[in-house]
């Protein structure tokens, strides 16, 4: 019982473009890890990672073509989650 | 075309957009919920890690990064079946929805396949850190704590996931999936959410100290 076909690349070819881009992503977080860059490891993979959340977010859950409402609510976890990571974080940075 | 035309509206919402924005706004907080879960297991990592980095991130290191790239590239490709999944409903393009779903349910089962031959590797070689564990430092212990909490907990979103599909798929067996468009919506930010944490984990569990 097909409807009306709506033309599959308008379905298919944003959330593709996006896979794409994670895979290529995680090639880059893999072989980064394996190179001689020190200190500068950790802070690479994380970032890498954000970009990926950010796509997945962006792409796949549509943040940015959601309503405010919405947008806020997850800006919110994130606050929670910052406020977490300040607060308690201050606790063990400041002992010792 | 008005995507929420065939979708069925239900007490108490006086109108779709409403019943829809309700669903949507519901999902997301409860999304946040959840970041703050993991951001708890996160954080208890970050402050370990960084007591006593070396000692920790050479733990760490035994995890077995084949797997967790295999599991990451199945868990971002999961997320792209059910996009196509949720994006073919709203455009109502017959079979797609349900074959998406399937590919996605498919995907989910194959991680958790992958993971279960990863924690018996793991337990093979005694990275529990019970009696007989393999490495001496005690940060070791709490390291390897972290993997087998963070990951469990993990898969048992992933499984929760795999049931929601699941539900979906009766509908669409019962033809009732366009009408519950904001079911599909939900399951789908649900499961991409999943996607989200388990992209986080990865460098964390998988790449340190390589």
């Amino acid at each position: 019982m097909s409807q009306d076909p709506a033309p599959s690349a308008a379905i298919w070819r944003a959330p593709l473009i996006a896979w794409a881009a994670l895979l290529a992503l995680l090639a880059t977080t893999l072989g980064a890890a394996y190179l001689p860059i020190g200190a500068a490891k950790l802070p690479v993979a994380l970032a890498v990672a954000g970009v990926k959340a950010l796509l997945i977010l962006l792409m796949f859950m549509g943040l940015g073509r959601s309503s405010r409402l919405v947008r806020l609510t997850a800006g919110a976890g994130l606050l929670w989650l910052a406020f977490m990571f300040v607060l308690a974080g201050a606790d063990f940075a400041t002992r010792r | 075309m008005d995507e929420l035309a065939a979708v069925t509206l239900h007490e108490p919402w006086p109108s779709k957009p409403r019943q829809h924005e309700a669903v949507v706004f519901a999902l997301w907080t409860f999304l946040a919920s959840e970041v703050l879960l993991f951001g708890g297991l996160f954080f208890g990592y970050t402050v370990y890690r960084w007591l006593d980095s070396s000692a920790f991130v050479g733990a760490i290191s035994h995890t077995n990064v084949i797997y967790g790239t295999a599991n990451t590239a199945i868990l971002m490709t999961s997320s792209l079946s059910i996009a196509v999944a949720g994006r073919a409903l709203q455009a109502r393009v017959g079979r797609i929805p349900e074959i998406g779903l399937w590919i996605t349910l498919a995907l989910g089962l194959a991680f958790l396949v992958v993971k279960g031959f990863e924690y018996r590797e793991d337990l093979v070689e005694r990275l529990w850190p019970g009696p007989g564990f393999a490495l001496v430092d005690p940060v070791g212990r709490i390291a390897l704590s972290f993997y087998w909490i963070m990951t469990a907990v993990h898969a048992c979103h992933v499984t929760v996931g795999l049931l929601l599909i699941g539900r979906l798929l009766v509908m669409a067996r019962r033809d009732t999936l366009q009408r519950n468009g904001d079911s599909v919506e939900a399951t789908t930010l649900y499961w991409h959410l999943v996607d989200v944490i388990w992209v986080i984990l990865y460098p964390l569990l998988y790449l340190a100290g390589r």
